[in-house]
């Protein structure tokens, strides 16, 4: 698969349809994100483990604003950047995306929903699961789920990775750091507000890449309760974030006429 | 003194619509519970959700955001983001295992010192037999009682 992916990149690279690639190099047994701007540097492009390229992207646009730039991006990858479009961190029309579907053991281990872009130029498309973990916190009761969460969020050591590792985190100054919101010096952080406004805020931009949750060194199940708001966010709003980028977060936007009448 | 539970309420009130409201319902004399302490916002769009987060992980025991009703908004569309926003942070609530009825959204114009009057009595009567929020006492915290 790889084999492929490289033949494509240096296509690409050989056609002059692309500046650079964005993807992972190999290197003295690290993978590492690369720009790669050669055809002879291809061979060192792998595609796993996954990672979050879409995070350099805003850096590498604002420093190579006229470059037209390749990347290869998996499912959620081409969520975030979606995502990252409609809110003025990319510009869409200067990238190339290269599409990479998951294979079923990653989609076994991120418990992804929708493990494939809507382009795929490699791979085999895998059918997407639900997290079990939703299906288990939606069957207890208020109390019982009230201390399945104090237990969790007991584990957090407010290392801020969950908002660092996150694509779609790209607030200049965050209201967690700020000390009239989160206390400075208690750990674990204030429950629930901690987690829950950091929760409030990914609810209309979590594409479910589920970084945080393999960012956080406590292991806790970060995107179960993410994906149970995301749910919310289609059900009471038809919205899918990273799905179009023509459609508005609608945390933002006003009411459609029809409702207007009454609440 | 009885030792019924006293709820802590906060009302976020909208500066052109509720806080009229509630002016009116106070120039009428009109009746109803005292557990309400009033924050007056120049509009309902301007409750974030981490306010009500932050309350309710205070120990507040309910919040209510009252607006003016849809339509209506002295900055036309203010009311509007309240309303999604709440509909979001209430599932939210209830994700986390927070009784959602803890947060009451409602709409109550300049005129309408006797719905006002209504939402408050309702909503302590909610709050009492949800009894006493005890967020606050997680973690080894102690509440921050208003008394």
């Amino acid at each position: 698969m790889d084999e492929k992916l490289r033949e494509l990149v240096r296509d690409l690279l050989k056609k002059g349809e692309v500046d650079a690639v964005l993807s992972l190099k190999a290197f003295e047994g690290c993978v590492a994100p690369h720009l790669f701007t050669s055809e002879d540097e291809v061979s060192s492009l792998v595609s796993s483990p996954k990672y979050p390229v879409a995070l350099i992207m805003p850096m590498l646009q604002s420093e190579y604003p006229d470059a037209k730039l390749g990347v290869v991006v998996r499912g959620c990858d081409e969520r975030t950047f979606v995502e990252l479009a409609k809110r003025g961190q990319v510009d869409l029309d200067k990238l190339v995306l290269i599409g990479l579907a998951c294979t079923s053991e990653d989609v076994e281990e991120c418990k992804c929903e929708l493990p494939y872009p809507t382009k795929i130029d490699i791979g085999e498309k895998v059918e997407g699961v639900t997290n079990p973990e939703m299906e288990k916190i939606g069957e207890m009761g208020m109390e019982e789920r009230l201390d399945y969460w104090a237990y969790q969020f007991s584990k957090c050591i407010k290392c801020y990775g969950c908002k660092n590792a996150c694509p779609l985190c790209i607030c200049e100054s965050c209201i967690l750091e700020e000390k009239d919101w989160v206390k400075t010096g208690d750990v674990p952080p204030e429950f629930p507000a901690f987690h829950l406004i950091r929760a409030y805020h990914t609810a209309d931009r979590c594409v479910d890449c589920k970084e945080c949750e393999k960012a956080c060194p406590a292991h806790i199940p970060l995107t179960t309760l993410y994906g149970m708001i995301r749910k919310d966010m289609q059900e009471l709003f038809g919205y899918r974030a990273g799905e179009d980028v023509k459609k508005k977060p609608p945390l933002v936007t006003v009411l459609e006429d029809s409702a207007l009448e009454e609440a | 003194m009885t030792d019924e539970f006293e709820p802590n309420i906060l009302a976020f009130c909208c500066n052109w619509c509720s806080y009229a409201a509630a002016d009116l319902a106070g120039i009428g004399r009109m009746q109803m519970p005292t557990n309400v302490k009033v924050i007056r916002v120049m509009c309902s769009g301007r409750v974030k959700p981490e306010f009500v987060i932050k309350a309710l992980s205070e120990g507040i025991d309910g919040v209510l955001v009252l607006g003016c009703h849809i339509g209506e908004c002295h900055y036309t569309t203010g009311n509007h983001r309240t309303k999604k926003r709440f509909e979001v942070l209430s599932r939210l609530l209830g994700h986390m295992g927070i009784d959602p009825r803890r947060l009451r959204l409602d709409w109550a114009s300049a005129s309408e010192g006797d719905r006002f009057t209504e939402i408050i009595t309702e909503f302590t009567d909610t709050i009492k037999e949800l009894g006493p929020n005890n967020l606050a006492d997680y973690y080894g915290r102690k509440a921050a009682r208003v008394s």
